[in-house]
């Protein structure tokens, strides 16, 4: 845009509508900081907490390194050694990585979107203490010996309750859960934030690579997540009621959780790996002052690795005895998906070349970044050929391939971002990063790479010791040294934040790498003072001036228009301008939610089932007070205009509201647990073979009690949408009745179908049948639970006046819900009454 | 148009991988290996084909960057199908 051009807002701007600005975005001061909200400040909170637990997975990993120092060694027993490589490993990936990635995103998103906020600030507060202090707790059972001692990826029969009585496995079970509804809702910020809080003009097609990246990331989570997060439901189910999913001599399936868990943990590899290839994607062009090489296929390679990513996840099962054919499908897919990330390593090789890099502490870490990524990705080319893998299955070989990958593709680019991105959030840079990079840069090559001949010569993984004379000495000798000098550059790390790193609202006033991006915008808590039109995908570089315009409050929205906390709405692929959002500030309950959630499963773990109920209604009351109070607040004032000819609604309804599509992103999640629910069915069905499914002795219930069910639950989908039409005609009471109405039809529809299985005489304790199709009711009744709790918010609501034919949202949401609701419960009958049946014949 | 092209894209690959996944397993379970070439080489027939008209239906509406995404996509996908259904060309169906 040439200065010529008229700008949104005219100059000069109304006395006191900045200090309006500020004064809403007001950070919380004192004790009451806990109570914060806004991106910059737990974005930052959410990044130091992952770096603490990293650092903790890192003492145990020194524990290991010197316990394996020599042959013999006697500083950790075999017990505990199994404890500390299964806390090393669940911590580093649940505790460290994914919310390290997940912290960035909801960190940088709003500032590089020029968002005043991420669209669900308390979601994400709330999803930020309940991983602290859940987290906590996980490091914490070390010390009463009572950690999980399964291995990260808890496999059955071993974690089941024959072989592990104790409640150690019980402790990465739940433990796990807090991380898991953690992630979701991070996933769901930043799905929303990402194709509905973009600036003006900033289409998709010149959004910054760093947003696709997360984009692709979120959704990855809600496909992925689901998988673990039923895995996770039916291991308990087992150990706490003896339903038989994995033991074989009732029908049960050791495999099924391999699938379910891989399922999940391949894609979680890239899942950790993507942000960060998107954040060196931000820093490569940054630092070599040049436009990134193929936008556009960086752009298709991220997503063509999140989808092909989940064809692979049988790579980790090949030493199970699954056909060679089946493997051979696996191995070709494994090959597939390093394509794209091939694109996108020679994309940062054109961009350096074609521009002049400037070898500061960020781009160091970009090439150790490529030299680490690009061995560990060949090893990784290495195991996926099949006969290879069953040499190296379980070996040092493989712990060298997983840190090369996982130290390589996610520490250094985060690294890279912390050095690249220091300025932003503390005002000052960091100081000691060269020394950093290269004791870590040797620290990790001398850790690591001798694990490969170590592997290769035979060392098994996850043993406390081995014998003296295999020639094993040296390579481990070499690999405790190694650890010994990351630990050094960890330590310096941490100095170097410690002296240099000083938390503050953001922004800096100049533009220190001379990036292209928008968060190197002028900032403060509410980000940018004015939401810049944006024409080109480097605007600092191709919109001269837009600093100034922006700062001045020349561009959109440059003030509050309702005196609350408020972000700009626009649509998910043009990005043209529709409403603003009323954003929610500082508050207790999401604290006090998270408090509860922790406490829910914690107490849980040790059995004590009436605390963790009370904890658990803590939660619930809590989220439900911060709903009710922050959430729906209607039409507070008229159109208002944010400049540029745009007048815009602050409360719209239906499909462009963001609770909306939250929503529909919560659907997509709960659709693909269901999907694995039914590939439990499928896949013990085959297991068992179709002769014995249901098992002999074991009968259905006739086809008359299910066909009523599913009238009954049909019936309740019908009410609700009457209830629809009578609110749109301004009914209120009527409208309770018949949600009260509908929601009876749907129990009564659920809750006749768990009677007529359970009077068929199914049980889920006798075979894996019953336990399967149990795990359906399970899960129906959940979600029959939940509409529950929805269908009298919104009475509630209604009766307090606070619903009607305007003042909708909490209704609509309620009703999508329910109709995804009523869909997967006919579903369910279906693969509980219809399934059996045909596959029996087949 | 290029956001639903990008996606059916993928829902095409998806479904492919399925199908020759879960249809080789299904009938080497049920003893019926002579079944699996076929269907692996049928589904990999139609999922190219159907990847191709895609293609060039995304390129032809002219859909700018989207559809650029839709057409690289619909390419990756297609890599994919290629490389995964290949085995079946070497080894024993079950
Ligand atoms: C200085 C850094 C690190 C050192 C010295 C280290 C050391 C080790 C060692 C010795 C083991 C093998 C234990 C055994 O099989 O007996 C291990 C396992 C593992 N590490 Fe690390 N590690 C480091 C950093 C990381 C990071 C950054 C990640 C992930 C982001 C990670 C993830 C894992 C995982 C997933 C396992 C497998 C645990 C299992 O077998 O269940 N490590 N680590
Ligand atoms: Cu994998």
């Amino acid at each position: 845009m040439t200065p010529t051009q008229a700008l949104p807002n005219p100059l000069p701007r109304p006395e006191g509508e900045l200090e309006a600005l500020e004064e809403v975005w007001k950070r919380p001061r004192g004790w009451r900081f806990v109570t914060v909200v806004n991106n910059n400040w737990i974005g930052v909170l959410y990044l130091g907490t992952a770096g603490l637990f990293c650092v903790f997975a890192v003492i145990l990993s020194l524990l290991m390194r010197a316990q394996l120092t020599v042959g013999g060694n006697d500083i950790l027993e075999a017990g505990t050694y199994n404890q500390v490589f299964t806390v090393h490993g669940t911590a580093m990936m649940f505790l460290f990585a994914v919310p390290a990635v997940e912290a960035l995103g909801v960190y940088l998103l709003p500032a590089m979107l020029a968002a005043r906020d991420l669209p669900f600030p308390r979601l994400s507060a709330y999803a930020f203490w309940a991983y602290a202090i859940g987290g906590f707790f996980f490091f914490l059972s070390l010390f009463w010996g009572v950690a999980p001692d399964g291995g990260w990826f808890m496999y059955p029969p071993l974690t089941g309750k024959e072989y592990s009585p104790g409640i150690n496995a019980d402790f990465w079970l739940l433990g796990i859960g807090f991380i898991e509804i953690s992630a979701i809702a991070g996933a769901i910020e930043i799905i929303v934030g990402v194709l509905r809080n973009r600036p003006p003009g900033m289409t998709l097609g010149r959004m910054p690579i760093f947003a696709w990246a997360m984009l692709v990331f979120a959704v990855m989570i809600v496909f992925a997540f689901p998988a673990v997060i039923l895995a996770t439901i039916l291991l308990e189910l087992e150990r706490a009621f003896d339903w038989p999913f994995f033991l074989s001599a009732r029908g049960g399936d050791p495999l099924l959780w391999q699938h379910l868990f891989w399922f999940f943990g391949h894609p979680e590899v890239y899942i950790i790996f993507l942000p960060a290839a998107g954040a060196v994607s931000m820093i490569v062009p940054a630092m070599a002052g040049t436009r990134l090489v193929g936008y556009g296929l960086v752009a298709t390679a991220l997503v063509a690795t999140g989808f092909l990513s989940f064809g692979l996840w049988v790579h980790h099962m090949y030493a199970t005895g699954i056909p060679s054919l089946s493997l051979a499908f696996f191995s070709a897919a494994s090959f597939a998906v390093a394509v794209p990330t091939g694109v996108q390593v020679f994309a940062w090789i054109a961009t350096l070349a074609s521009g002049r890099p400037r070898m500061e502490v960020p781009m160091l870490f970009v090439i150790g970044f490529l030299f680490i990524f690009v061995l560990g990705g060949l090893t990784g080319v290495m195991v996926a050929v099949v006969p290879f893998d069953w040499q190296a299955h379980d070996t040092y070989f493989i712990v060298a391939h997983l840190h090369y990958v996982l130290i390589g593709g996610m520490v250094f680019p985060l690294l890279a971002g912390l050095y690249y991105w220091a300025p932003l959030a503390s005002g000052g840079g960091l100081r000691y990063g060269r020394w950093v990079f290269w004791l870590l840069f040797g620290g990790v090559n001398l850790t690591f790479f001798p694990m490969h001949v170590a592997g290769l010569m035979g060392m098994p993984r996850r043993v406390w010791t081995y014998p003296e004379g295999m020639g094993l000495e040296l390579w481990n000798i070499l690999s405790t040294i190694g650890a010994g000098v990351s630990a050094l550059g960890i330590v310096l790390l941490i100095a170097d934040l410690a002296k240099n790193f000083r938390m503050s609202s953001g922004g800096t006033d100049s533009n220190p790498h001379k990036a292209g991006s928008l968060e190197w915008l002028p900032q403060g808590n509410y980000n940018t003072r004015s939401i810049p039109l944006i024409t080109s995908r480097d605007p600092l570089w191709d919109q001269p001036g837009l600093a100034a315009q922006v700062e001045a409050g020349q561009h959109f929205l440059p003030g509050t228009v309702s005196g609350r906390r408020e972000t700009l709405v626009t649509s998910a692929v043009d990005a043209a301008p529709q409403y603003i959002a009323i954003v929610p500030g500082p508050g207790w309950a999401h604290v006090i939610a998270a408090v509860g959630t922790a406490g829910f499963f914690l107490a849980l773990t040790v059995q004590w089932v009436m605390i963790s109920a009370a904890f658990g209604a803590v939660a619930l009351a809590a989220v439900l007070y911060w709903l009710w109070t922050g959430t729906d607040l209607g039409p507070v004032r008229g159109p208002a205009d944010i400049g540029g000819g745009y007048t815009l609604p602050l409360y719209v309804t239906g499909r462009d509201n963001l609770g909306w599509w939250a929503v529909v992103v919560l659907m997509l999640v709960d659709g693909t647990v269901f999907g694995c629910v039914a590939f439990t069915h499928i896949f013990l069905w085959l297991s068992n073979g179709p002769e014995s499914w249901p098992p002999s002795g074991t009968t259905l219930p006739g086809l008359m009690a299910p066909a009523i069910s599913a009238a009954l639950v049909a019936a309740s989908a019908a009410v609700v949408m009457l209830s629809d039409a009578v609110l749109k005609r301004g009914g209120r009471w009527a409208v309770a009745a018949l949600l009260l109405v509908a929601l009876a039809l749907l129990g009564a529809g659920m809750g006749l179908d768990l009677q007529a299985l359970w009077e068929a005489g199914v049980r889920p304790t006798a075979h894996a049948f019953g336990a399967s199709l149990y795990a359906n009711q399970f899960w129906q009744l959940l979600h029959l639970g939940i509409i529950a709790v929805m269908a009298m918010y919104v009475v509630a609501r209604i009766a307090a006046g606070l619903v009607g034919a305007v003042r909708r949202v909490s209704f609509d949401v309620v009703r999508l819900f329910w109709f995804y609701v009523v869909g997967q419960a006919l579903a369910g009958l279906a693969l509980t009454h219809l399934f059996p049946r045909g596959a029996g014949v087949a | 148009m290029g956001v639903a092209a990008s996606l059916l894209g993928i829902v095409i690959w998806a479904l492919h991988f399925g199908l020759v996944y879960g249809g080789q397993a299904l009938a080497c379970e049920v003893g019926r290996p002579s079944i699996v070439m076929p269907l692996v080489i049928g589904a990999s027939v139609v999922a190219l084909a159907l990847l191709l008209v895609l293609a060039v239906v995304a390129r032809r509406s002219r859909g700018g960057f989207l559809g650029g995404l839709a057409v690289g996509i619909a390419a990756f996908s297609a890599l994919a199908v290629v490389w995964e259904a290949a085995p079946v060309l070497a080894l024993p169906a079950c």
